[in-house]
């Protein structure tokens, strides 16, 4: 250490001096505190053994002002007292000494002091330099937490604007956690619910939406999102509420995948219109080929039939068409009245319709004039099945008179291959029944046993 | 008085058994010795009692340190006096004081000088 001795007394001075060096130590001997002072600020000792009583300045005051000088570092100090003297030691302390060095010098307890000294002044080093350290920490501490602060700013900022997104968007939104829990529901999709947020965050999506609409399989899907799997416009319904709805993954740090966002749109006012208006849109197709009054196929349906039995009897498939009259259907008109004539045309219809086979075709053709198709049949059998229609038209129960009507069959063949020829044959052979006394059955062509059936 | 006027056990504590230190420390001690006895006993006639205090202590330490045991008794007294403001015992203190430190040079002209030879 380097020790600054300040001693009036010469002797003493020169005593201590020698000791001190004699202990491995550098000593500077200053007569009084001012000089004391001087070298203590130009030579910054490690410590400093003073006298106590010195003129002008005594150790004490010595003290205090190089604890006032505010040094760099700790500078250890030592008073030396006379032996037995009765001097003011806690004054002493209070005005910055370390410890006491008695007088006349004892060189061991010279050496002790000095080690004391040493061991202080080793641990204020260690102090001070564990302090930087500490202090050197609590800068990049702080500097850490400024960053984190800021960082913690933004992303308040980020997660406020993202909310507000998020609350505002016109697209009915949830979002849900790695569990499938509901996190966040917006506004949209929460109006769809009538019910508040609250009600409806922190449940299982299965618990939100019910097992019905959410199914196994789409929970299967949702758990897809979560490995990163994302889904589009899958359609969820339960029968009675419907949703479009797509899920995306949502990504935190590192891209691990924390839960998913997904939309989903009501579309069940949608589908029920769309359902409304398919059933219209076949209720509109079916009116097209039925005939308004008598509910049966109507005249273009029954083109369409023959054109396309005709394209099938091509390919080998045979068929028989009937074309039928009413008997004296304008004279029945005429007397009875057309409400009259409407019901017996109804009632001819309901007879086609409840006694053809389901694979033949009961339609009609305009005014008081029907057409059946016998499928898969030959002559013999549309004989049969006309003569059938016939009897039972004339079994129809009639408020006014009785009903009847001519029937004119013709098979499809090589010479009735069109439909104007086919329609043509069995026209002519329902003129030659009219004409032969009508309320009977006239084949075309000459098939004799054909028509004698 | 004692027929030893140093304490040999303190005087070769402090010197480390170094005879030249001791002998260098020894005559040293004498000399200003010598002229602070002058200076008190200026001091004491005049009656400036802040100065003899002063003085006395000075001669006190030097002379503890050096093992002067008597003399450094004496200053003591003369000191005790001089703190309490009382100078009627000065006169008898300085005669005592002179004494010892006779007794002391005379030791230390006899010691360095056999130690020289």
């Amino acid at each position: 250490m380097k020790i600054l001795i300040v001693e009036d007394e010469q002797i003493s001075a020169k005593v201590l001096a020698r000791a001190v060096v004699a202990l491995g130590h550098e000593s500077i001997v200053a007569s009084d505190g001012l000089e004391a002072l001087e070298v203590f600020a130009k030579q910054q000792p490690d410590a400093i053994i003073t006298d106590w009583m010195m003129p002008n300045m005594d150790g004490p005051e010595l003290c205090r002002r190089v604890r006032a000088a505010g040094a760099s570092r700790y500078t250890y100090i030592i008073i030396l007292t006379a032996r037995g003297a009765r001097s003011d030691k806690h004054e002493a302390i209070s005005a910055g000494a370390d410890d006491f060095l008695s007088k006349p010098l004892d060189k061991e307890e010279l050496q002790s002091r000095l080690k004391v000294a040493e061991r202080i002044l080793e641990m204020q080093v260690n102090l001070e330099e564990k302090n930087a350290a500490l202090e050197r920490q609590q800068a990049l501490l702080t500097e850490k937490n400024r960053l984190l602060e800021r960082s913690q700013r933004n992303a308040e900022v980020a997660g406020s604007r993202f909310s507000q997104l998020f609350q505002n968007l016109p697209v009915p939104c949830f979002t849900f956690d790695s569990n499938l829990i509901v996190f966040e529901i917006n506004e949209k999709l929460c109006s769809s619910f009538k019910k508040p947020i609250a009600d409806l965050i922190q449940r299982e999506i299965t618990d939100l939406f019910g097992k019905e609409l959410v199914t196994e399989e789409r929970v299967k899907e949702l758990k897809n999102v979560l490995q990163g799997t994302p889904f589009l416009e899958q359609d969820w319904n339960d029968g009675e509420r419907y949703y479009l709805v797509s899920a995306y993954p949502l990504f935190g740090h590192d891209r691990v995948v924390t839960g998913g966002i997904a939309t989903a749109y009501d579309v069940t006012e949608l589908r029920k219109m769309q359902a409304e208006l398919r059933g219209a849109n076949e209720a509109l197709a079916a009116m097209a080929v039925t005939d308004g009054l008598t509910q049966i196929p109507n005249h273009r349906a029954f083109q369409d039939r023959l054109s396309t039995l005709i394209g099938e009897a091509m390919r080998g498939r045979s068929f028989a068409l009937a074309m039928l009259d009413v008997d004296h259907f304008k004279q029945f008109n005429d007397s009875f009245g057309h409400q009259a004539g409407d019901e017996v045309l109804m009632s001819v219809a309901r007879t086609l319709k409840e006694n053809t086979r389901r694979v033949d075709f009961a339609a009609r053709y305009g005014g008081e004039e029907f057409a059946v198709i016998f499928l898969d049949v030959d002559a013999a059998r549309a004989a049969r099945l006309a003569e059938k229609l016939r009897r039972k038209i004339s079994e129809i129960e009639n408020p006014y008179r009785p009903i009847t009507a001519s029937f004119g069959v013709a098979m499809y063949g090589p010479t009735t291959a069109t439909e104007q020829s086919l329609i043509k044959a069995a026209d002519d052979a329902l003129y030659r029944a009219k004409d032969a006394g009508r309320n009977r059955v006239e084949f075309a062509g000459d098939d004799p046993a054909a028509s004698a059936a | 008085m004692s027929s030893v006027p140093i304490d040999i056990e303190q005087l070769s504590h402090i010197s480390g058994d170094d005879s030249e230190f001791e002998s260098e420390i020894l005559l040293e001690f004498c000399e200003l010795t010598a002229d602070l006895i002058s200076d008190l006993q200026r001091a004491a006639s005049e009656g400036d009692i802040q100065t003899t205090y002063s003085l006395a202590h000075t001669i006190k330490g030097s002379a503890r340190t050096i093992g002067a045991v008597h003399v450094a008794d004496v200053a003591e007294v003369i000191e005790a006096g001089a703190r309490s403001g009382d100078a009627s015992q000065f006169q008898q203190g300085l005669a005592q004081l002179i004494a010892a430190f006779r007794d002391v040079e005379a030791f230390v002209h006899e010691r360095c000088t056999s130690d020289a030879a």
